[in-house]
């Protein structure tokens, strides 16, 4: 059992938040310009320029093309507990009903608006349009945090990306140990990235609490399997090669490490908030036959799915160094190699090479590590937010809403 | 008829461009943030533009697209920023970068973190900047200019198609350049379907072979993503899958189809649009172009009205100033958009 510094404050507010309609307690309160076509973004981009990215971000769909998936999860971001408000920006090109966006904005007791780039005369008439707008909707989100934050309000996902020979033994571990830590403490946390679990499937399986949630492991790590043999496309990188990384399966085990220890409840589908405290994986890859757009991994990109499972925070450690950060879900970076610390410490939150020196104990670093979460969901900005850091993509995939063993085409990568 | 003059730049490797810029061209999302600011804080006498691409995979279809874009006439020096994990190698964008000698630098911004990278490249703009700004202008035959026409946001296309595009056709092809169409401009949403239902190679092929026969025109060839036309004329650039159709990227915006466009070397993208917005691209400047019939548009923010009846001259006469150097309504918003896509193409040779 993980040694437990903080088990005083189960129950006990941690800090205030902002409660929204549905129940959910958002650590920020910020106005989400979202477009939903490429031909949108620049000027979504454009006004959002106009506001400090810690006020006002943006965040948009890059593809054209869409579908009941897409929408859903454009609903998700609007509607996050971190989002206070949302201006819409779209283009008829597209195939999306945006006034279905708005819709949902505005009955989750959002102030939001929607600015149809067509229906003005020029994008610079639109941008001003935008502008005025976005002035309009600031004046509705100035509060104050005044709900009482629990704990059990907390869920949390976590990444690895730019692995090297540090990771497994010491960022990942310790994300481990804080995970253990918080589900004791009745908080939610998600795993991912079961293309690199490879090799470590009965190990998964042995620690899922229900035979059903052993299934849901069983047909995903099938399928993300499945995926890599057919591409010859298994995720370990030249720079997890350059970091000492040999073997996926070696990267497998410092990956899946930052799951901790504690029983699995099951796997979460894009846009699925699990339904109870715990342990969570999820599930970002498509698996439709009709799927119609790529599957792109990169950290950035991955990251960003995590909102739609109602992370209010993102974790990603690395070895070799990350400078990214989540629009929506700020994300705190952790590195367990300590020239990587030094040379990125303007960008990188946290140092875990203390554990791998022998220099603190791994409890002690936990403590700190979550001290940090409890200062970064208080309103402590991580250090991607702070230099304006706003990643990822919002990607196209498919996802059947049911798990089962996976006999789809492929997603072309 | 004889060539037309326009004035542009010549390459070391014998390319020709109707732009000077600097390409900041990123290696994975990991690092377009950085390089978005290092083009957001250049110097504004400094013609810069940033493309990347989007995900951390080295699809071969996305490599070509950054070999043809590294060489592309407009671009007169490089900036390669990437992370430090992805599987696209920099350095070799770097190599080829230099084969065809031209200036670049590479920036793994893994290396420095966001606020020194930035500064790093900027200073490496700089430099880039001192090494190609005095490149004089020259007169240049229209034979090697090569211009795109792409849907620019028109909703029924085909008028465009059966109206004005003979007309532009014939005015282009009278001065002797390369005119680059997109494949999917010639495909219904519905026949978009039944492409994206296709499962096997043959089946592909034969759907291409179908779409190919009904398109009106008569072309020198098709291109494949990146390749780019050997002779004057016109061309038809297939940007779709061969492969894996029922998974791939073949929805995409105007904004894809002129960068399709310009993969296959155009140095200008002609966009006929509804005239209610402007989109603008990334290395080649887009021409927004409107049909007479519409009379609700933002008249600024549209460079040409096409008549029925416009003559080669008068295309010409709307063109050459663009050729020469005038900035475009979207250049003059600083409209330079676009992603890098990968996508499942045979591609029967390699760039060189």
């Amino acid at each position: 059992m993980t040694r437990n510094s903080f088990s005083h404050l189960k129950n006990q507010a941690i800090g205030t938040g902002y409660l929204r309609k549905d129940g959910r307690i958002g650590i920020r309160n910020r106005l989400l310009i979202l477009y939903t076509s490429p031909c949108a973004e620049f000027a979504a981009r454009k006004i959002s320029q106009a506001f400090s990215p810690n006020t006002v971000e943006v965040l948009g769909f890059t593809r054209n093309c869409t579908s009941s998936f897409t929408e859903m999860k454009l609903k998700k971001y609007l509607t996050h507990p971190n989002i206070g408000g949302a201006l819409i920006v779209s283009h008829s090109s597209e195939g999306l009903d945006s006034s279905n966006l708005l819709k949902e904005a505005l009955l989750s007791g959002r102030c939001a608006a929607l600015l149809s780039l067509d229906h003005n005369r020029g994008i610079a008439n639109s941008i001003n349009q935008g502008l005025l707008l976005v002035k309009d909707l600031l004046a509705s989100l100035s509060v104050n945090p005044s709900q009482p934050l629990r704990f059990s309000d907390l869920i949390i996902g976590a990444e690895c990306g730019g692995s090297d020979f540090t990771s497994g033994i010491s960022a990942n571990p310790l994300v481990g140990r804080l995970f253990d830590m918080l589900v004791d403490l009745g908080s939610t946390v998600l795993f991912e990235e079961m293309y690199e679990a490879v090799g470590l499937k009965d190990y998964l399986i042995s620690r899922c609490q229900t035979a059903e949630a052993a299934r849901e492991i069983s047909c995903t790590y099938d399928k993300f399997l499945k995926y890599s043999k057919e591409h010859n496309q298994f995720f370990i990188t030249p720079g997890n090669m350059k970091g000492g990384l040999t073997t996926i399966e070696e990267k497998s085990m410092g990956t899946v490490s930052k799951s901790g220890s504690r029983p699995i409840q099951g796997v979460v589908k894009i846009g699925q908030i699990p339904k109870k405290p715990g342990l969570w994986l999820m599930d970002s890859m498509s698996d439709t036959e009709e799927g119609c757009g790529p599957y792109i991994s990169e950290d950035a990109t991955s990251l960003l799915v995590y909102p739609c499972c109602g992370t209010i925070l993102n974790i990603l450690t690395s070895g070799r160094g990350h400078l990214i950060n989540t629009p929506v879900t700020p994300t705190l970076k952790i590195t367990g190699n300590r020239e990587t610390y030094s040379r990125l410490s303007n960008d990188i939150d946290f140092d875990a090479s203390p554990m791998l020196y022998g220099e603190k104990n791994p409890d002690e670093l936990a403590d700190a590590l979550l001290e940090l979460v409890l200062q970064t969901i208080n309103g402590q900005l991580s250090k991607g937010e702070a230099l304006g850091h706003r990643d990822g993509f919002i990607n196209h995939e498919k996802q059947f809403s049911q798990i089962a063993p996976y006999t789809g085409g492929i997603i072309y990568g | 008829m004889d060539d037309l003059f326009f004035s542009g730049y010549e390459r070391a490797d014998g390319q020709i461009g109707i732009r000077n810029s600097i390409l900041i061209l990123y290696t994975v999302n990991c690092s377009a943030f950085v390089a978005q600011q290092i083009c957001r804080a250049a110097p504004k006498d400094i013609p810069v533009q940033v493309i990347g691409n989007g995900s951390c995979f080295d699809n071969q279809i996305i490599i070509y697209r950054m070999l043809r874009l590294i060489a592309h006439g407009n671009v007169g020096a490089v900036l390669i920023v990437g992370h430090g994990c992805e599987f696209i190698q920099g350095n070799l964008l770097l190599n080829y970068a230099e084969k065809h000698r031209k200036p670049a630098r590479i920036l793994m911004d893994q290396n420095y973190g966001t606020s020194r990278s930035i500064e790093i490249g900027l200073s490496l703009l700089q430099e880039l900047w001192t090494e190609i700004k005095f490149l004089p202008r020259k007169p240049l035959p229209s034979s090697r200019l090569i211009i795109g026409l792409t849907n620019g946001g028109l909703p029924t296309f085909s008028h465009i198609l059966s109206s004005c595009l003979p007309q532009l056709l014939s005015s282009a092809q009278a001065a002797c350049c390369s005119v680059l169409l997109n494949l999917q401009d010639f495909l219904t949403a519905q026949s978009m379907q039944t492409f994206q239902s296709l499962k096997s190679e043959e089946e592909i092929s034969h759907f291409k072979a179908a779409v190919l026969k009904n398109i009106p025109f008569a072309f020198q060839g098709v291109l494949k993503i990146s390749q780019i036309p050997d002779c004057c004329g016109l061309w038809l650039v297939d940007p779709l899958q061969d492969r894996h159709a029922e998974t791939g990227i073949a929805a995409t915006c105007p904004i894809d189809q002129a960068l399709d466009l310009i993969c296959s070397g155009a140095h200008l993208v002609m966009l006929p649009s509804n005239g209610h917005f402007v989109i603008g691209t990334a290395i080649a400047p887009a021409l927004i172009l409107i049909p007479e019939y519409i009379s609700e548009a933002c008249m600024e923010e549209i460079d040409f009205t096409i008549k029925e009846k416009t003559s080669m001259e008068t295309l010409w006469e709307t063109l050459r100033p663009v050729l020469n150097g005038a900035f475009t309504a979207s250049e003059n918003l600083g409209m330079y958009d676009g992603y890098l896509l990968g996508s499942a193409q045979t591609f029967p040779e390699k760039i060189s």
